[in-house]
C-alpha cells in the first residue's frame, strides 16, 4: 500500500472505524485513542497490506485493540441486559434509531459489536467472524439473541406496545 | 472366566436404546416456546435460515399470518448510523513524497525570495513615499514617461532649460536664441522621452546645432554656454533617496571625492539583480529636449516610479 493509498484509507474508513469504536465502548476519548492507535500499527506495516483488505484490517486491529481496553478497564466490564429489570427505564425519545441505540448500550460488547458491524458496515457473517475471531455460527447466534433483546427493550420501556 | 470383547467395552446404554428416533429432536415451528420463537423470527428477518427452516416457517406464517406480522417487527430493528465524525482524523494524514519535496525545498525557497523581495523592494517604497512629501526644486520638469505620452510637451518647457552639458573635452559656445517667444503656445508631437544612453551629458556642437521639429533652424541664435563645474556636489539635505544613496556608496567604493557617475553605477547593480534573480528590473535616465537629465525612472513589474534630479545631481 503507497502513502496516498494510506491516506485514502485514512479519510474513507477513519469515521467508521472511530464510530464503530465509539458505540461499542461509548467514550470519545478513547475512541479516538483506539483509532488513532491502530492507524499508526497500519502506518507500521503499511507495506505489508494491500489496500484491498485494509478495510477489514483496520476493523480487526481497532476491536482487537477495543478489547484490550475493555479487559484493563474496570469500569467498562460488560452490563448484562437481561437480568436486571432496573434497566428497562422509561423511554423518553420517541425517535426508534434513538431508542435502538440507547438499547444497543445495554447490550454485551460482544453483541453490541457483531450488531454495530452487520448494520453500520453491512458486513456478512463470515466477515465478522474473521474480525471478531468467532466462529460464523457464534456470529450469527449473538445477532440473533442481539435483536431479540432489543426488541425486548422497546416492548418493555413501552416504546412497542 | 475368558475375556470376551463385552468385558472390555462394557455397554452403558442397552443396544436397541443407543440413539434416538431420527424424528424426534426436531420441533416444528409450532411447538417452540417464545424466546426460541423470537430467536428465529429474528433470523427469518436476517435471511438466515436455511431452506428447509425457511419453508416451515413460511407454511406456519401462512397458516399464522399475526406471527408473521410479529416476526417482521425484527426487520425494523436496524442501526443507523449518525454522522460522526472524529475531529482528530487530519492528524493521522502522512506527507507523500510531493509533499515533503514542496515542504522541505519549494516553501523554504519561497520564503528566502519573500524575504529578498521585502528587502529590495519594501525599503524603496518607503523611502519613495517620505520623498515624495518632500519639496521639488522643479515641480515642472519632473516628468515620468507616462506622462509624457499623456500630455504633449510644450516647446517652451522644454527649451526654457538652456543649460546643456558638453564634453570637457571639446568645451564650445553655442549660441542659440530661445525659441520661447516664437512657439510658444504650439504643442509638439508626442516624442519619445526615454533616452537610454548612459553618458550623462550629451555634445552640443557649435556647428550643428539640433534642430527641432517644426522649428526653422534660421530662427536660432547661438546662446553661450558655460562649462559646467566638474565636481559633483550632493548636498546632505538631499531628499532624492536614489542619487543620495548612489551618491554615497560611489564615494564610499571609490573613496575619493571626484565626481562619480552614479546612474551607471546604479544600472550596473540593478542588470546585477537581474542575471542573479531573473527579474525584469529596469532604470532609465529621462532627458529632456535640451538634453537635461530631469529624472530617473525605475521600471519593475510591481513597482514602477520616477524621481527628480536636481541639477547638483546631474
Amino acid at each position: 500500500m503507497t502513502v496516498k493509498e494510506y491516506n485514502n484509507a485514512v479519510r474513507e474508513f477513519g469515521d467508521h472505524l472511530y464510530r464503530f469504536i465509539y458505540r461499542s465502548i461509548r467514550d470519545k476519548h478513547r475512541a479516538g485513542d483506539i483509532v488513532q492507535d491502530t492507524y499508526e500499527k497500519l502506518w507500521r506495516c503499511v507495506t505489508e497490506i494491500e489496500y484491498a483488505a485494509v478495510k477489514a484490517w483496520l476493523f480487526t486491529s481497532a476491536y482487537n485493540r477495543m478489547i484490550d481496553v475493555i479487559r484493563k478497564d474496570s469500569r467498562l466490564v460488560d452490563v448484562e441486559f437481561y437480568d436486571d429489570a432496573s434497566l428497562y427505564a422509561e423511554e423518553s425519545s420517541t425517535d426508534l434509531n434513538e431508542v435502538l441505540h440507547h438499547a444497543l448500550e445495554r447490550l454485551p460488547a460482544v453483541q453490541r459489536s457483531v450488531i454495530l458491524l452487520r448494520d453500520y458496515e453491512g458486513y456478512h457473517y463470515n466477515e465478522i467472524a474473521e474480525i471478531t475471531g468467532l466462529t460464523e455460527h457464534q456470529v450469527k447466534t449473538y445477532i440473533f439473541r442481539g435483536r431479540v433483546a432489543l426488541k425486548n427493550y422497546l416492548v418493555k420501556t413501552s416504546v412497542w406496545q | 472366566m475368558a475375556i470376551n470383547d463385552d468385558m472390555d467395552y462394557p455397554r452403558l446404554t442397552p443396544p436397541d436404546d443407543r440413539y434416538p428416533a431420527p424424528g424426534n429432536l426436531f420441533r416444528s415451528a409450532g411447538d417452540l416456546t417464545d424466546e426460541q420463537f423470537d430467536l428465529l423470527a429474528a433470523a427469518w428477518s436476517e435471511n438466515a435460515l436455511p431452506d428447509d427452516s425457511l419453508a416451515e416457517i413460511e407454511a406456519l406464517f401462512a397458516s399464522d399470518p399475526r406471527k408473521k406480522a410479529y416476526a417482521e417487527i425484527f426487520g425494523q430493528l436496524r442501526l443507523t448510523p449518525y454522522d460522526e465524525k472524529w475531529n482528530g482524523l487530519h492528524s493521522l494524514m502522512r506527507p507523500t513524497p510531493t509533499t515533503r519535496i514542496i515542504r522541505r525545498v519549494l516553501m523554504p525557497v519561497l520564503a528566502a525570495a519573500a524575504v529578498i523581495f521585502a528587502i529590495l523592494f519594501l525599503r524603496p517604497v518607503t523611502d519613495k513615499q517620505t520623498s515624495i512629501k518632500a519639496p521639488v526644486s522643479s515641480p515642472e520638469v519632473a516628468m515620468a514617461p507616462e506622462t509624457v505620452k499623456a500630455a504633449p510637451a510644450v516647446v517652451k518647457e522644454v527649451i526654457q532649460k538652456p543649460e546643456l552639458s558638453v564634453n570637457k573635452a571639446s568645451p564650445a559656445t553655442v549660441k542659440i536664441t530661445s525659441v520661447t517667444a516664437v512657439k510658444e503656445e504650439l504643442p509638439v508631437p508626442v516624442r519619445e522621452q526615454t533616452v537610454k544612453t548612459t553618458p550623462v551629458a550629451v555634445t552640443a556642437r557649435a556647428e550643428a546645432p539640433i534642430i527641432k521639429a517644426g522649428i526653422d533652424s534660421r530662427e536660432l541664435l547661438a546662446v553661450e554656454l558655460n562649462e559646467i563645474p566638474a565636481s559633483l556636489n550632493i548636498p546632505e539635505e538631499e531628499e532624492n533617496w536614489l542619487m543620495k544613496g548612489i551618491a554615497g556608496l560611489s564615494k564610499t567604493i571609490k573613496r575619493e571625492k571626484t565626481p562619480v557617475d552614479g546612474y551607471v553605477i546604479a544600472k550596473s547593480c540593478i542588470k546585477g539583480i537581474n542575471s542573479v534573480f531573473g527579474s525584469d528590473m529596469e532604470l532609465e535616465k529621462i532627458v529632456s529636449n535640451a538634453g537635461d537629465t530631469v529624472a530617473v525612472s525605475f521600471n519593475s513589474s510591481l513597482l514602477s516610479f520616477s524621481a527628480p534630479v536636481r541639477k547638483s545631481s546631474q
